[in-house]
């Protein structure tokens, strides 16, 4: 799994490729937490290249959609592929996150 | 007369000569049994300090020095450093370090010749500093090289011969002996020494490994001592049977059943969002609050809404999903509730397999403030409930495809006329043999309830 990090106009970006399951989710907790310390708030997850959620990966999202609330910043989850997509509906988490079909999509929300 | 006074005298002057012979014969012999003594301790004792110290101290037996010091070479900066020293200032020197080719040890050091001083103070080799820095007055020294296959390891020093001569060449060449077998014990000292070290350190953390796995053995126990132990009985008009296989000691999967009252059976089955001992706590707060909180007059949608807001005001860093429902046992009516879990299945006693279609909400802890829905349905005789976690579902094998609801799905047509135990048994064969030799990744927890 690899995360790759850019600035958008005050909104941070995450490009999550491949698998967040249990074996990386604390990885991505941790580069998400260590970006909020810095002061960003205002987040999108941009999952288009990520093949599969586990619920370890969810909790991360979850985590996320706390600390960002906390904040008062705003978090958009963008590019869902269908596996993806069932994961969040089953959870129940469809209906407290925010979701864009693209990454510049979910920009325009800011 | 005369011969008797002649052989006197060469029985005299023979015995005078061998007088000067034994003398010789002695002093070899003091020598080698010096050299004996020293290779002996050199086997004795693997402690680097201790054999120089012995060693140096049995050298000075047969050369009576005033002082003796033993300097190791740092193949890193090229500087000797002092390591032990006898003597009256044998204390001071201990620290020294000298700059490679400094003074005449440093010399014997470069060159790996052995040198002998009996006048410092006219040798232009000969370094103030340490007779400065000691107040040690040189008269005279000894030094030689103590080498190991061909490379200096370190310097062997002699300084103040007691009497009146200086050192001779027989001196020179008795330490050189002395120096040989100690390039070998150095090394074999240096190498015990590390052993040691890495013996010491794996000992250590063996020990944390192991009371760290009891802890886990112990809460692990305590944990599962929170579950029901005994089945119903089969007067019961259901059959009900659960089964937790966590992948670690402690895991965060749990369920519970017991009855509300006469008629109404309640049961839960959940998933903490993580793994060891996080979650079996949240896990065990969370079954807690379930059990105080649940009447009978409540429905499962109430209990949730009641559950989350107690686990959500204090902001967790991990949420729960959770199904559950109260079974009427004279009905075979079902109230269920859910909270962000995977769909429960019915299998008819004809074989159909129907997934529940619960109203989704969000798992318990995500979030305060949160409405929990009920539904109903009914089981008819022969009609069985499953409930799981994703645990069977993302069961993954080698190829890392998973076992999925379509395979449940599959197995659970099969399941009609087993009893609930036989039905869970079948199933976790059945993903442990899709799963083959990948390793149990996330918590399982199943539940079956038939109506009879």
């Amino acid at each position: 799994m690899n995360i790759v990090t850019t600035e958008n106009n005050g909104v941070t970006v995450l490009e999550i490729e491949g698998r967040l399951d249990g074996l990386h989710a604390q990885t991505a907790e941790n580069a998400f937490l260590a970006l909020a310390a810095e002061g960003k708030k205002n987040f999108v997850f941009d999952f288009e290249r990520m093949a599969y959620i586990s619920s370890a990966g969810l909790r991360v999202v979850l985590v996320a959609a706390k600390k960002v609330r906390s904040l008062q910043g705003k978090l958009v989850c963008a590019a869902m592929n269908d596996q993806v997509r069932d994961v969040f509906e089953m959870s129940g988490f469809i209906s407290i996150l925010e979701t864009a079909e693209t990454a510049e999509e979910a920009l325009q929300r800011f | 007369m005369a011969e008797w006074l002649y052989g006197a005298a060469i029985v005299a002057g023979g015995l005078v000569g061998a007088g000067i012979t034994y003398a010789g014969i002695r002093g070899r012999l003091a020598r080698s049994k010096a050299l004996f003594d020293i290779s002996m301790l050199l086997h004795s004792t693997l402690r680097r300090s201790e054999q120089m110290d012995r060693i140096i101290r049995t050298a000075r037996r047969v050369l009576p020095v005033e002082a003796a010091s033993f300097m190791l070479l740092d193949h890193d900066t090229g500087e000797l450093v002092f390591e032990v020293a006898q003597g009256d200032k044998g204390d001071e020197v201990r620290e020294i370090r000298l700059s490679p080719g400094e003074g005449i040890a440093g010399v014997v050091a470069s060159t790996g010749q052995s040198v002998i001083v009996n006048d410092p103070a006219g040798d232009p080799r000969w370094s103030e500093r340490v007779s400065q820095a000691t107040g040690f007055a040189t008269r005279n020294l000894l030094t030689v090289p103590i080498i190991n296959q061909g490379r200096v390891e370190g310097v062997l020093q002699v300084i103040n011969k007691r009497g009146r001569t200086g050192f001779t060449r027989k001196d020179r060449v008795w330490l050189e002996q002395v120096a040989k077998p100690m390039a070998v014990a150095l090394e074999n000292a240096r190498l015990y020494e590390q052993a040691e070290q890495s013996l010491m350190a794996l000992n250590t953390t063996t020990a944390i490994k192991e009371r760290l796995e009891s802890e886990l053995q112990i809460a692990g126990g305590i944990q599962m001592s929170f579950l029901p132990r005994t089945m119903p009985s089969s007067q019961e008009p259901y059959d009900i049977c659960a089964l937790l296989k966590s992948a670690k000691e402690v895991g965060g999967d749990f369920y519970n059943f017991y009855k509300v009252s006469n008629n109404l059976l309640f049961f839960t089955l959940g998933d903490v969002s993580d793994k060891g001992i996080p979650a079996a706590l949240f896990m065990a707060v969370t079954l807690t609050l379930i059990k105080g909180k649940m009447t009978q007059d409540m429905t499962p949608g109430q209990l949730l809404r009641l559950v989350n807001e107690e686990l959500a005001s204090d902001n967790p860093p991990l949420f729960a999903t959770i199904v559950c429902g109260v079974f009427n046992t004279e009905t075979g009516e079902i109230v269920m509730s859910e909270g962000g879990h995977c769909p429960p299945y019915i299998v008819r006693a004809g074989g159909e397999v129907e997934p529940v279609k619960l109203r989704k909400s969000l798992p318990l802890a995500a979030m305060q403030d949160v409405d929990y829905h009920d539904i109903s349905l009914r089981l008819e005789h022969g009609d069985r409930l499953i409930v799981y976690t994703d645990g069977i579902t993302e069961a993954e094998n080698a190829a890392q495809e998973l076992y999925s609801g379509e395979r449940l799905r599959e197995f659970l047509a099969m399941t009609p006329g087993m009893s609930s135990a036989e039905v869970i048994d079948a199933l976790l064969m059945h993903v442990f043999m899709f799963a083959g030799d990948a390793p149990q990744s996330d918590d399982i927890a199943v539940l079956s309830l038939m109506r009879k």
